[in-house]
């Protein structure tokens, strides 16, 4: 770890280029280095249990200088945290335990050698793959943003730095008017990363060209999506590249102001993002005279509510503004009329994160990545029933198949892929026999989903797509500002029906009214919330209007998932009378006798499935 | 700039700015709206008004979207209106619709009950706002026959334990006016939306109390609730009024003009008028529910009394004025004196001091509200025939206020409106008050000087305005002298300065904290130097009651004949001696102070009391006494004689706020009981006394008699507008560049024997001898008549705490409040507000008048104080 040089400002380009030049001087290539992830799914882990046994380790053996233990940022599969990398080797163990520590500083720090248990099992292969560069999962993927997180200390600027941070700023600073900036931008295709896939570059004209003196830009870091912890992760895990991308924006931008927008849910993020503004203003990266130029920018890290519409713009300037969380139609837009009033920039962490990247290595470079209409990679959090979860970064135009399959590693327990939700919880539903799409802005909004935020959940063949659509439309219809009458109004109808099929209660004309209300509530709201969150119903409803179908006139779920649709029985040919489930039965309602087929009473059964579970001889059916 | 856009195929010219709603009303083209109010910010919740618009994505709606050259929208497609009659049924599925869409709801007659299918929690004939609810008209308008949901009743208690008004927010649609008016118009932050999704809705932060979260009452929401929500307690299941009359509300001098509703002879509700000039459609508390219990008040005086064998009995009218006549024709000359009110008309006003000085020859009239007794009454009078300034409406243009000796926040919340909305745009607020009141604390900068030094701050402030604006007069006073004399810091002396001088336009508003300050006549003078030395700082008084500014106008003043014309001067005399056929004393009567002394020693043997006097036991002393007033007051026990008195809501005539708005007030109702207005008992006495001298058959016959003496008001009479009158503009006297005054001024000093100073407040919350507090149910929990607002440290000292009863004696008398302390309050004053009418009296000789006055503060037991 390398001590945080506290020489004040840095005045120049110059300055910046000498500071690396000594940061990287006084690093020792030779050392080795035992990288810890602290991203919050490995803190979960206890990975900083795992810090300090190998801090212990490293001072058991007098080794401080030889050995350097680093906490990095989170490095994607939160699943097999605690993750520990150890270089020179590059050799990546998982699911480490404090106690592993020992072994793993024997073994692989002092010898050489690489500890066989603690190596990740590609579920394809089933081989075990010792170095990081070999594993399916990041070798398939593209980590243009990603990629700082397993490498640098997010609290130590200088990790950044000696990584080439800044730069991109200072290449601005000296070389790019803002109007080559805004162009850049442009040029590169980059489009709004928080999910509607807005140009950044026109976004960033319009508000530069709106005439006004104080201007603000925002990065929204509101992520609010269960299942989605991208932004977390850049926040915790590289913040400097999201106020380096705020700077320059600001910069090109005209901007004097800025806020970084993160949930308090996120208290590390908020907590990293805290450390890094102070430190980027040590270091006169903020404040007045920007790198001892004219420009001079300042940002502050706001703590939001945690409601989940404060992604929304508009409600996210009314939520700093210190008033109640709710959007505003537009327009006016908020690069005309934002925060107090004036000309706002709103962009996503990862928007804001990818800018050092476009100027470092060029627009052509970046807008080379991706697809015709969408370019770069984006960032996925991958779940559900895939048997590698966690961040993908892949270039744009890869296929559903392939981030399920390749890198996802396929579908757990040998069950089949029946959809994917992307978009977060208003995006849509996508079918398997529609994994072959490319994923970009376009074909996912023509095929029902949204890129959204970049939540993909991987569904199988047990998941009941009504009970999915019910799912989400109820999370949204909870957080609706409750402003608009067709958003607050017309999701809770929706969900009354929805719930109806689920429970039995479905009825002829259910869909119809379906039908009929999502697309009122999508024209009719008022913000992008109540745009998209009938997307679950209107794709369910699309591609799998058999299923919903099932539920209301057979009055049966296919997926078996739905309580009141299905009934559990015990298959008498199989059933060898062990009396396991009756005794796990919180009902007691399986009955018999003793090496005789035992009989669920289902009048007293809640489905609750143990008995299914329980039974080693599959004795039990659902239907 | 006009811009040119097609809806609907029909080509349409609207102004740049404005919104495809406006531009669609305009040109008579219905858009359905139900969250939209032309008085508030757009908000885009009930979704109704969705539009279509060529190279617009999505659809936009009208009441936010504004008009662009060659736009093309159209606003009546077929799927338009299916989508709105969806968006009306997703409305109604939570609102109780039975009342709208029944197909025998127009048999549901008002006596026909029985044949309703709703519930009585689903509305229908159980609904406040039956027949002028919005939804039962844009359920017509829109074309909605069926709802295809079940009705979802939200289960919610009704909030009835506030006064006023009850909210059932089952009837509620979230259309967000409501909170909109109280946080955008109003500024008072109470009402706003919780809870999220389906279950947002309207209340307060936390779930308080209307009353804890510090609302107002000023009944803004109610107003703008297009559904049964929220009705005030009073009205509401009057249900629609069968008259409507446009008047003016007589509480304050704002003025605000008001719509009396009537049903049965008796006034149900009053609320404002949006095209009000000067309260544009918003009113305070005392507007909106304070009328109807004072006019059907069973303190009302019904009928006449006269005093029979020592008891008071009732009498017919012609018994009463005659008793009137024989009484008060003994006492002819300086022997009669009338204590008017200034909450009465202009014709009330005219017709009693030209009885008093025509019929009785005696200059001896004043108001029980006017100037303090002394030498300057009469150039604090003539401050009032200079209005010319600022207009209500100009104070939302300011961009610098400075209020000082007034709190209109409070006293004049319409006034207070106004300056919240300057504020928000961005004006800066200076405020000059020993309190620390609302207002003090939201202004930009709070000067409090200490009692009796406001002339001398603002001496302060002239001289620290750059050098060639200082008058010479000044050029030698030091700032540090008038920091130590003021208790004021220099730097915030010279920043208000600095305020006032460097945003124009800037208004200055001072009231009776100025005027009834024993040193006002020189701080008059000095607001007014100081506006002239700031370059053209706009000059507005706020005076208290309804009709301050008209009573004077009128003459209702010892010293002053009808247009400010002294009495002393014999030309002044003779136009009046001519019109009024009788001669005229030309010696200047007694004050109101005066009067009361005179009762004391005897020289005044008969009075006219019209006025809101305290109780005051020096009545006993009257050889005759004649009391006019709306309710019976504890004077009532000294009279001889008691005539009923009409209301404003019960008589034609007009009223003079406090911009010299002449304004009319009608007559909505007969005169409750066998009351009259004050000019017809006044016209039927002098007709007794002197037969065939008055011949007044109406208000406006009197009014065009005070428009041949009174030219000023010839545009103003009974004929003008029926809503916002006209100015009555005098001939402006010159205006003076800088008026000397002098800096020393009188300031009361505390004794040893009276070591605190007691500031008092006027309190607006009354109407003659009618106390809102008692007479209006509720109003005592919104006015906290009996506190004692003192320092912190003092209470401490003083051994006082918060809550306990204590004694105030001044050398003039003592009475007991309620002690509350206050970090707010400098050291060694005391608050208080004065009841006028009936109730404790505070120290009856000064308390209506002057402002400060030494006194001693102790705990009731009489242990402890100082």
């Amino acid at each position: 770890m390398l001590a945080t040089k506290t020489a004040g400002r840095i005045k120049s380009p110059r300055e910046l280029a000498d500071l690396r030049e000594s940061i990287l001087q006084k690093k020792n290539p030779d050392k080795a280095c035992i990288m810890i992830c602290g991203g919050t799914g490995c803190i979960a882990g206890e990975s900083l249990g795992v810090i300090a046994a190998f801090r212990e380790e490293v001072a058991k053996h007098s080794m401080e200088d030889k050995v350097d233990v680093q906490i990095t940022g989170c490095h994607g599969p939160c699943e097999w945290g605690p993750l520990v990398v150890i270089q020179p080797q590059g050799i990546m163990y998982q699911k480490v335990r404090p106690q592993d520590a020992a072994a793993a500083f024997s073994e692989t720090v002092l010898k050489g050698n690489v500890v066989d248990r603690l190596l990740y099992v590609d579920p394809l292969t089933s081989q075990k793959v010792a170095h990081v560069q070999d594993i399916p999962f990041y070798k398939k993927q593209t980590r243009v943003l990603l990629g700082g997180n397993s490498s640098i200390d997010p609290t130590q600027i200088n990790d950044y730095i000696a990584r080439g941070g800044y730069s991109a700023l200072a290449k601005v600073i000296s070389d790019m008017s803002p109007e080559v900036v805004v162009e850049s931008v442009k040029l590169s295709g980059l489009r709004g990363r928080g999910g509607a896939g807005f140009p950044t570059g026109v976004k960033w004209e319009s508000c530069r060209k709106s005439g006004s003196r104080t201007k603000y830009v925002v990065c929204n870091g509101d992520e609010g999506d269960p299942g989605a912890y991208m932004d977390r992760s850049i926040l915790e895990g590289n913040p400097h590249s999201v106020i380096e991308g705020m700077i320059i924006g600001a910069y090109a931008i005209g901007a004097s102001s800025g806020f970084i927008y993160v949930r308090n849910e996120y208290p590390l993020a908020v907590k990293n993002a805290r450390i890094a503004v102070d430190a980027a203003r040590a270091y006169g990266f903020l404040g007045a005279n920007v790198l001892g130029s004219d420009f001079s920018f300042d940002l502050k890290v706001f703590e939001g509510g945690g409601a989940f519409v404060c992604g929304e713009e508009t409600a996210l300037i009314a939520s700093i503004e210190g008033r109640r969380g709710t959007p505003r139609q537009r327009p006016p837009y908020p690069t005309e009329s934002g925060l107090w009033g004036m000309p706002t920039n709103i962009n996503n962490v990862k928007t804001w994160a990818t800018i050092p990247v476009i100027i470092n290595r060029g627009h052509e470079w970046y807008s080379a990545i991706g697809t015709q209409r969408s370019k770069g990679t984006a960032i996925f959090s991958l779940v559900g029933k895939v048997k590698n979860t966690g961040l993908v970064e892949v270039p744009m135009g890869i296929t559903l198949r392939q981030i399920v399959f390749d890198i996802g590693g396929g579908i757990r327990d040998g069950r089949k892929a029946k959809a994917v939700q992307i978009g977060g919880p208003s995006g849509g539903c996508i079918p398997e026999r529609l994994f072959d799409l490319p994923v970009d802005y376009e074909s996912l909004s023509e095929a029902g989903a949204t890129m959204g935020s970049g939540g993909i959940i991987v569904v199988d063949d047990s998941t009941c797509m009504v009970d999915l659509a019910k799912y989400f439309t109820n999370f949204l219809q909870c957080e609706s500002c409750g402003k608009c009458a067709t958003c607050r109004l017309g999701l809770k109808r929706i969900y009354d029906i929805l719930s109806d099929i689920v429970e039995g209660r479905g009825k002829e004309g259910d869909i119809e009214q379906l039908e009929t209300l999502a697309p009122l509530v999508k024209k009719g709201s008022l913000c992008g919330l109540g745009h998209t969150a009938t997307n679950p119903v209107q794709s369910t409803l699309r591609y799998f209007r058999d299923e919903y179908e099932a539920h209301i006139f057979e009055k049966r779920c296919p997926a078996k998932v739905c309580r009141a649709l299905i009934r559990y029985s015990v298959i008498p040919d199989l059933c060898t009378g062990c009396g396991a489930c009756s005794k796990l039965c919180q009902e007691q309602a399986i009955h018999g006798e003793p090496k005789k087929p035992f009989a669920i009473d289902s009048a007293k059964c809640v489905k609750c499935g143990v008995c299914m579970e329980t039974c080693t001889y599959h004795a039990i059916k659902v239907e | 700039m006009t811009v040119s856009l097609t809806i609907n195929g029909k080509p349409v010219k609207a102004e740049a700015g404005t919104t495809i709603l406006e531009a669609a009303r305009a040109n008579n083209l219905y858009i359905p709206t139900l969250c939209h109010h032309p008085e508030l910010t757009p908000a885009g919740h009930c979704r109704l008004c969705l539009v279509e618009v060529d190279k617009v994505r999505g659809l936009p709606t009208a009441c936010t979207t504004p008009v662009a050259e060659g736009m093309v929208v159209r606003t009546d497609t077929e799927s338009l209106q299916e989508m709105r009659r969806e968006i009306l049924s997703l409305i109604l599925s939570e609102h109780p619709y039975t009342c709208l869409i029944c197909d025998r709801r127009t048999e549901c007659g008002e006596y026909q009950g029985t044949i309703r299918k709703a519930a009585v929690t689903t509305g229908c004939q159980y609904c406040p706002k039956n027949g002028q609810c919005e939804l039962q008209e844009l359920v017509e308008r829109v074309g909605l026959h069926e709802v295809r949901y079940p009705i979802s009743y939200r289960g919610l208690p009704v909030e009835q334990d506030d006064p006023f008004f009850d909210r059932d927010y089952n009837l509620c649609v979230l259309c967000g006016r409501c909170v909109r008016v109280c946080q955008d118009v109003r500024h008072a932050g109470v009402l706003t939306f919780a809870y999220r999704g389906n279950e947002a809705i309207v209340g307060t932060a936390f779930g308080q109390s209307h009353l804890d979260a510090g609302c107002q009452f000023c009944g803004a929401c109610v107003d703008v609730c297009p559904t049964g929500a929220l009705a005030d307690k009073r009205g509401k299941w009057e249900g629609v009024p069968t008259s409507v009359i446009p008047s003016v509300c007589s509480y304050c001098s704002v003025g605000c003009a008001i719509d009396v509703q009537v049903k049965n002879g008796r006034v149900i509700r009053t609320v404002g008028r949006d095209d009000g000039v000067t309260n544009d459609g918003q009113l305070c508390v005392r507007g909106r529910f304070g009328v109807v219990d004072v006019v059907h008040s069973l303190a009302r005086l019904r009928a006449p009394l006269v005093r029979r064998n020592g008891r008071l009995v009732e009498v017919s009218w012609e018994e009463a004025l005659h008793a009137v006549a024989q009484g008060l024709n003994q006492y002819r000359g300086q022997q009669f004196a009338a204590i008017g009110s200034a909450a009465s008309t202009n014709e009330e006003s005219y017709t009693l001091q030209k009885f008093t000085r025509a019929t009785m020859h005696s200059n001896n009239v004043a108001l029980a509200t006017g100037y303090p007794k002394h030498e300057g009454s009469v150039e604090l009078a003539d401050s009032l025939k200079n209005i010319s300034g600022p207009s209500i409406r100009d104070i939302r243009q300011a961009a610098c206020i400075m209020a000082i000796g007034t709190n209109p926040f409070d006293s004049h919340p319409v006034v207070g409106v106004e300056m919240r909305r300057a504020m928000s745009n961005g004006a800066r607020l200076v405020t000059v008050d020993a309190r620390g009141t609302k207002m003090a604390k939201a202004s930009e900068l709070w000067l409090q000087p200490k009692i009796g030094t406001d002339h001398i701050l603002l001496a302060g402030m002239i001289r620290a305005l750059a050098k060639e604006r200082c008058p010479p007069q000044l050029a030698e006073l030091s700032l540090a002298e008038v920091a130590s004399a003021t208790g004021v810091r220099e730097e915030a002396i010279v920043d208000a300065a600095n305020m006032i001088a460097q945003h124009a336009p800037a208004i200055i508003i001072y009231g009776s904290g100025v005027t009834h300050h024993i040193s006002g006549k020189e701080t008059i003078k000095a607001i007014h130097s100081l506006a002239s030395a700031a370059g053209g700082v706009g000059v507005m008084e706020v005076p208290g009651e309804g009709n301050f500014v008209g009573a004077h106008d009128m003459g209702a003043h010892p010293g002053l004949l009808p247009g400010y014309k002294p009495v002393s001067s014999p030309e002044a005399r003779k136009s009046f001696e001519a019109r009024w056929g009788t001669e005229l004393s030309p010696n200047p009567g007694r004050t109101y102070e005066d009067i009361i002394a005179g009762i004391r020693q005897g020289e005044i043997k008969a009075l006219w009391l019209a006025g809101e006097a305290p109780p005051l036991k020096e009545l006993a002393n009257l050889a005759f006494l004649v009391v006019q007033d709306i309710v019976s007051t504890e004077n009532l026990q000294y009279a001889h004689v008691v005539l009923p008195s009409a209301t404003f809501a019960e008589m034609d005539g007009t009223l003079t706020n406090l911009e010299g708005r002449v304004q009319r007030v009608r007559q909505a109702i007969p005169p409750v009981g066998d009351s009259r207005p004050g000019w017809m008992i006044l016209r039927d006495v002098a007709n007794l006394m002197e037969p065939g001298r008055w011949n007044y058959s109406s208000a406006e016959d009197v009014m065009a008699e005070v428009v041949s003496l009174v030219p000023a008001y010839r545009d103003a009479s009974c004929q003008s507008p029926a809503v916002g009158g006209a100015l009555r503009r005098f001939e402006p006297s010159p205006k003076p560049e800088f008026v000397p005054f002098d800096l020393d001024g009188p300031r009361p000093l505390a004794t040893e024997e009276f070591p605190l100073t007691l500031v008092t407040d006027r309190n607006l919350f009354c109407y003659r001898g009618a106390r809102l507090t008692d007479q209006v149910k509720g109003m005592d929990l919104v006015k906290d008549e009996d506190t004692l607002l003192l320092n912190t440290e003092d209470a401490k000292r003083l051994g006082i705490s918060d809550g306990a009863m204590v004694d105030v004696t001044s050398q003039y008398g003592n009475a007991q409040r309620v002690a509350e302390s206050s970090g707010g309050v400098p050291a060694g004053v005391v608050f208080t507000s004065v009841n006028r009418g009936v109730g404790s009296p505070l120290f009856p000789l000064m308390a209506p008048t002057a402002k400060a006055i030494p006194v001693k503060v102790c705990r009731r037991s009489g242990q402890g104080g100082a």
